[in-house]
């Protein structure tokens, strides 16, 4: 009963891990640019599904679609100011990874100005779900099964449509996709639209669980970014299985080796990963 | 153009330079003396009494520090307007004069503060700043100089664990706050027998923790589960599950709010029950009630402070606050302003402004009355062996419970509002 208690609970936490990667993942496979603003994005959701719950006594798993179109308004405006100028740049990686820092700084402390570092949640005070001796949170239970729907979504998206198609392609082969008459920087900007909204709908889905302030911004974009990387960059599949990995690890960690360890046991699988396949569990070689 | 022979070409001779090194001498040794000799021969006659103090009003402590400075405006006006405070050795009240400087949160510009205010302001007493961190980090300054600082805002033991002669501590410090936990468990009927300690493994909440792991295993009860977890932890389901395998009476989480809203949500998925449940900080949050509605009542929490207290100055004060800043006053107000309290009694009973006179009646305090409680500085050795000294043994830390939405204060039993709730009665369905 134990073990199976621990398994549900790893594993609703590594799917929200698993969705807070995604937008980042998708948006590194077409700019090759890690983006440190997801972080501040996905606070930016958390903020926007608890104001809507606030004010209009919105359900949370409303405003996921919300709080994702509302990001992707941001992500476009983002785009223009700290992506596209630099793009074609020689070291466009490293500058997008300064630039959008300076923008998760810019949104973090803007949050930090209008709604202060005061503690936000929405809190639903649902009764668990039992089956016999086990018991789920009912926002873990949501949380993930949001989670797993978006990233099928996603994946069909991805895999049978033309434009994913062509987001595939960039992916792979920027230069012969333009070649190929794609309209490159369309789709950089679509992207980058799309991962900030994946990153809004993780927001609203953590708002009943987590804590939010500003700060969280940070910390949540840095679970992403070690997510895509044990998971390999630029790869889906990378991010399920990295999620999982890091849901898995913190939930057994804690219990068998205190919570003390858990960042060692976390950073551990990071560090082991990393040192076995430099790219990532399905990064390429 | 200066004409370079208005000073002739040739250098001085023998005798001019002898002369000059002469007279130069002879005026240096004059003024050490005079200036040697000055303070001693004519004594400054005070018209004021001058409390220093540097504040983060900007930067990181912007918050706290903004409402320990209201705090200190009362104080001093309160004083103020009764003609201040009076001094046997002038035989007349002198008003209090507050020199505060903006820190902006940093550590390095506070210990420069502190050296001005003893050395250019010449206080005759000093305030501790905002938080654990700028307290340590000033403290040895007003030891070097031999000036008194009256710590408010910092609960760290390291800072009395200095053993220093001109720092007192009137915050109750992180290790007593196990004494009530202990008093409150063993008041309890029938008795709690086991417990689970999880806390922030951070050098306060460690210190808390321990202190209260240690007294109560002393006492006898049984320690089930004992974790500590970094900050920035968001699930807490191995801690929560290995709790609900050892089934304590009472679970304490040493924690900060926002991680108490998140054990919270997560221990009611996982339905533990425990007979109590206390978190150190996140319940005395005044989100937590709305939040969590119905299920924190029960809960149980910690303050160092309570508008509540049943204390005679408290009711007046709480009241006269919310007129003046439209909020419920809290320990960042009132621990500073009975710090103005105590260097007035202190002044009073030494009847002089010199600091060895005033450090030996600060010493001589036996309960007198502040806002915050009776005031007695002692020595005393924590439950982990370290001895701390000049901490205020007559201060302590405050259990609190939420029942009916309010927050009711259940120990120490001779300020007590409320009967507890116990057991607690679980999750709300």
């Amino acid at each position: 009963m134990l073990w199976a208690q621990l398994i549900i609970q790893g594993f609703l936490l590594g799917t929200l891990y698993t969705l807070m990667s995604l937008g980042l993942n998708a948006i590194y496979g077409v700019l090759k640019a890690v983006n440190w603003a997801h972080g501040a994005f996905i606070m930016l959701g958390a903020y926007t599904a608890y104001w809507l719950f606030e004010f209009f006594g919105l359900n949370p798993y409303i405003s996921v679609i919300l709080a994702a179109l509302l990001l992707t308004l941001v992500g476009t405006f983002s785009y223009d100011v700290y992506v596209k100028p630099f793009i074609g740049r020689p070291n466009f990686g490293s500058i997008m990874l300064i630039t959008t820092y300076g923008l998760a700084l810019v949104l973090i402390n803007t949050a930090r100005y209008f709604w202060t570092d005061v503690l936000r949640g929405v809190r639903l005070g649902e009764a668990p779900i039992s089956i016999g001796d086990i018991s789920i949170s009912k926002p873990y239970f949501y949380g993930g099964l949001f989670a797993i729907g978006i990233a099928a979504i996603f994946y069909i998206f991805i895999e049978h449509t033309r434009l994913g198609k062509a987001i595939r392609a960039t992916s792979q082969d920027r230069i012969a996709s333009m070649l190929m008459t794609i309209d490159t920087n369309r789709l950089s900007r679509l992207i980058y639209m799309l991962g900030a909204g994946l990153a809004g709908a993780t927001g609203a889905l953590i708002t009943p669980i987590f804590a939010i302030t500003p700060e969280a911004g940070m910390v949540l974009g840095l679970k992403a970014i070690m997510v895509v990387i044990i998971g390999g960059l630029g790869s889906y599949m990378g991010s399920l299985i990295g999620g999982l990995l890091l849901g898995f690890s913190e939930v057994f960690g804690a219990f068998f080796l205190g919570a003390g360890n858990q960042p060692l046991i976390y950073l551990l699988v990071f560090v082991i990963v990393l040192a076995v396949r430099p790219s990532g569990i399905m990064g390429e070689k | 153009m200066v004409d370079k022979k208005m000073f002739g070409k040739k250098g001085l001779t023998k005798i001019q330079t002898i002369i000059i090194i002469i007279v130069v001498a002879i005026a240096l040794i004059v003024g050490v003396v005079y200036y040697i000799s000055l303070p001693a021969s004519i004594p400054a006659a005070e018209n004021e009494i001058r409390i220093g103090i540097s504040l983060g009003l900007s930067g990181g402590y912007a918050g706290p520090s903004q409402r320990q400075l209201w705090g200190l405006l009362m104080a001093v006006e309160d004083i103020n307007t009764a003609g201040g405070i009076y001094v046997k050795e002038y035989g007349k009240k002198l008003p209090i004069r507050l020199i505060y400087y903006d820190d902006r949160g940093d550590f390095a510009t506070a210990i420069k503060l502190y050296e001005r205010l003893i050395t250019e302001d010449k206080v005759h007493v000093l305030l501790g700043p905002y938080g654990s961190g700028t307290t340590l980090s000033v403290s040895s300054v007003p030891e070097k100089h031999k000036v008194i600082m009256i710590s408010q805002m910092a609960a760290a033991d390291t800072i009395p664990a200095q053993g220093f002669k001109y720092v007192f501590t009137l915050l109750p410090v992180a290790s007593q706050f196990g004494l009530t936990r202990l008093g409150f468990l063993n008041s309890l009927s029938p008795k709690p027998q086991t417990f689970a300690l999880v806390t922030s493994n951070e050098l306060y909440p460690l210190t808390v923790a321990n202190s209260t792991k240690i007294l109560l295993e002393r006492s006898g009860y049984t320690l089930t589960y004992f974790d500590t977890y970094p900050k920035g932890t968001t699930d807490f389901s191995g801690i929560l599950l290995n709790i609900k395998q050892t089934n304590p009476d009472f679970v304490y989480f040493v924690c900060y709010p926002t991680d108490a809203f998140i054990i919270m949500e997560q221990m009611k998925g996982l339905k533990i029950t425990p007979k109590l449940l206390m978190f150190d900080d996140g319940p005395n949050d005044p989100k937590f009630i709305s939040v969590f509605g119905k299920d924190a009542e029960g809960i149980l929490t910690q303050m160092s402070w309570h508008p509540a207290l049943p204390y005679p100055e408290v009711e007046n004060f709480t009241k006269r606050f919310q007129e003046r800043y439209n909020e419920l006053p809290r320990h960042w107000s009132a621990f500073p302003y009975a710090a103005i309290e105590v260097i007035k009694y202190a002044i009073e009973k030494a009847g002089s402004l010199n600091t060895d006179k005033i450090r030996n009646a600060l010493l001589e305090l036996n309960g007198e009355m502040t806002l915050v409680g009776p005031v007695k500085f002692e020595d005393w050795i924590n439950p982990m062996g370290v001895k701390l000294t000049q901490i205020n043994t007559g201060a302590s830390n405050l259990i609190l419970q939420i029942q009916g939405g309010e927050m009711k204060i259940l120990y120490p039993k001779d300020v007590a509002n409320a009967e507890p709730i116990y057991p607690w009665p679980g999750w709300h369905e």
